[in-house]
């Protein structure tokens, strides 16, 4: 069975981020024989307010794991545990387990992790939510309020359309340029074009040529997909370069 | 004109990556600072740039970012 893992709020703004810690969770799943995989994790952006008590970001992290179909009260177990061991004195955290193949209403979850990035959510607004959905919520210290961002972090990456991977490659090209099929290696379902945040082309060939420069291979999540993006070039040595950092900002 | 307005622990950029002004000014900013530390490479958009946007101890707002070292505990070393 498939499950998505989401957690937030497990930082202060001196530690280690809560990208670390759901990697840490990830593999801590795999290493203990609770999960037979896991997929990478995603970074998902959340509603910047003053009325939100975030850390320094307001984001949530979320990765796919296969467990067992009886395994769900053990995984939930084991992630609670580690996840308040693992999360800072000062924080939140919350935690949300989701099985998609087990709610019955999965545009629900998908409306709710939408809404936290429109507006302001309340913890109570989230464990209704999951209550109604089925779907495992908790808290694991403090004020408990990462449970927010924990079940939007699940919606979003169930949605299959938003936030990034984290992680990034350096990509190596003799001259600077790869053509697309090479560009997959590091990782990428596809390559797609975008301008000012606005898709031109949902697929590239493979043999389409793309200047790649000293970047670095960032990934975002598209339509159930690890997707590299790139833009026209601006004169550059091939019809397409990767995206410049500060546009991802926007997934 | 992007930069810090207020002092203490309401120091407050205003501006955005989107402008490279802007981009310009926190930069300096970092460099002029002793605090800059980088953040997570989940949150570097400026592929390791010493640059207020990327630091570690600045916190998004609607309209740019808060500094928040000036407010943190004394066990971080202070400005030089």
């Amino acid at each position: 069975m498939d499950v998505l893992i989401s957690v937030d709020d497990t930082d202060d703004v001196d530690s280690r981020g809560t990208g670390e810690v759901a990697d840490l969770l990830a593999d801590g799943l795999v290493a203990a024989g609770l999960a037979a995989g896991r997929g990478g994790v995603t970074r998902h952006q959340l509603l910047i307010h003053p009325d939100i008590a975030y850390t320094s970001h307001n984001s949530a992290m979320c990765f796919p794991a296969t467990i067992d179909d009886d395994g769900l009260e053990a995984v939930v177990a084991w992630c609670g545990r580690t996840l308040a061991a693992e999360s800072e004195p000062a924080a939140d955290p919350g935690l949300c387990v989701a099985a998609p193949s087990r709610i019955a209403d999965p545009a629900v979850l998908v409306g709710f992790g939408r809404a936290a990035k429109e507006r302001v959510c309340r913890k109570d607004e989230a464990f209704a939510v999951a209550g109604r959905l089925g779907v495992h919520l908790s808290e694991h210290g403090g004020t408990g309020l990462g449970v927010i961002g924990a079940l939007a972090g699940a919606g979003l990456r169930l949605s299959g359309s938003d936030g990034r991977f984290r992680g990034k490659t350096a990509i190596v090209a003799d001259g600077g340029v790869l053509p697309v099929g090479a560009l997959k290696a590091y990782g990428a379902d596809g390559v797609r074009a975008y301008v000012d945040g606005v898709p031109v082309r949902t697929a590239l060939d493979d043999d389409e040529l793309v200047a790649v420069g000293d970047a670095q291979a960032k990934l975002v999540l598209l339509d159930g997909q690890a997707v590299l993006l790139v833009s026209p070039s601006q004169g550059g040595p091939a019809p397409w370069e990767l995206v410049r950092h500060t546009a991802l900002r926007a997934f | 004109m992007a930069g810090i307005v207020g002092a203490g622990p309401d120091r407050t950029f205003l501006g955005t990556l989107d402008r490279d002004e802007d981009v310009v000014a926190a930069a300096a900013l970092a460099h002029a600072c002793g605090w800059f530390r980088h953040d997570d490479e989940d949150e570097d958009y400026l592929a390791g740039a010493v640059n207020c946007f990327g630091c570690r101890y600045r916190r998004w707002t609607s309209g740019g970012f808060v500094c928040l070292r000036a407010a943190l505990p004394a066990r971080l070393p202070p400005l030089p």
